[in-house]
């Protein structure tokens, strides 16, 4: 793996904030990585860890509805922020 | 309350240029320069790039604020913070790999009478290539049929996405008033294009999500798609795809 995941990061604040449901979100050439990123997660935290099994086309494609779930925290891998003009394209 | 992190996942090795990519690049004077998140520490591909005398322009897309960085979604003349980058440059330089970041660069500049060459640089396979308008030529091809399809088309299906960077309902809502045409609104989050053919009295669809959709997918939609802004302004988007 040649790109930074910042595990720590997010076990830090998982830990920190006391989450409980995570859902990770990858891009399809880093979906690979949730077989290794989940258990070391869920042991370093003890909260309970989700994969988000569909399409992550960008930071405008973040999951909705998930808050149903009561998911705490959604980790979205391979994007910064995204800046939307609301007016349109 | 559910709270969110982005981690863009930094590609951690230094990148190089190799020296034969160097000597292809020493003909330009000057050279924008984009890459895709991961790549976007480039300091080491400045000092060679200067070493060998090309002045380096920088700029990035308006949808985001990382130096250099570009989206797909960054696919019109107006869609970086310089607005004058294609015309200044000589040549640009994309860093990453794969075609949907470049694609856009060819997007941006379909109406500039002078196309600038674009060269991608994959860091992964240390391979350059160069991209030009002929690799986009079969959509571009399709997709003017499809607005003159548009133009004659009594009922239209207008696809609404509920991702939140992709909902533009409001400019949904805005083609529905302003066109003289049935128009039918549809909501999904990831639009699965054979749905298209369940609604078979839909003679053209109108695509207001990622404004790639109107572009990379109309080679495989069963009905005619276009893109939004060229709904609402069909006359101009003809002149801009002649």
């Amino acid at each position: 793996m040649s790109y930074d995941l910042e595990e720590q990061n997010i076990i830090k604040k998982i830990n920190e904030k006391g989450y409980q449901r995570i859902l990770l979100q990858l891009p399809e050439g880093l979906k690979p990585e949730a077989e290794s990123l989940v258990p070391r997660i869920e042991k370093e935290t003890g909260a309970s860890i989700f994969v988000w099994f569909g399409t992550n086309f960008g930071a405008c494609d973040l999951p909705v509805g998930v808050k149903n779930l009561n998911i705490d925290l959604v980790v979205a891998f391979g994007h910064n922020r995204y800046i939307k003009d609301p007016k349109g394209w | 309350m559910t709270d969110y992190m982005l981690i863009p996942g930094y590609y951690e090795k230094e990148i190089n240029l190799p020296d034969k990519v160097l000597k292809d690049l020493s003909k330009y004077k000057k050279i924008a320069l984009f890459a895709a998140v991961q790549f976007t520490n480039l300091d080491k591909i400045i000092n060679q790039l200067k070493q060998i005398k090309i002045e380096i322009l920088t700029t990035h897309g308006k949808r985001t604020s990382g130096k250099y960085q570009l989206l797909g979604c960054d696919c019109f003349k107006d869609s970086f913070e310089d607005k004058k980058v294609f015309d200044k440059a000589d040549a640009i330089l994309y860093i990453g790999d794969g075609l949907f970041h470049p694609n856009a660069l060819l997007l941006a500049q379909i109406s500039n009478t002078k196309k600038k060459p674009i060269l991608l640089f994959d860091p992964l396979s240390n391979q350059i290539k160069t991209i030009d308008q002929n690799t986009i030529s079969k959509n571009l091809t399709k997709y003017k049929s499809y607005l003159m399809k548009f133009l004659n088309a009594e009922k239209i299906g207008i696809l609404v996405s509920t991702k939140p960077g992709q909902q533009y309902l409001k400019s949904a809502l805005e083609l529905k008033k302003q066109i003289d045409k049935e128009c039918y609104l549809f909501i999904d989050d990831t639009f699965n294009f054979q749905n298209m053919e369940n609604f078979h009295f839909v003679d053209v669809w109108v695509n207001t999500a990622c404004p790639r959709i109107g572009f990379d997918d109309i080679l495989n939609t069963p009905k005619p798609l276009i893109n939004i802004t060229d709904a609402l302004d069909p006359e101009k988007a003809l002149k801009k795809f002649s």
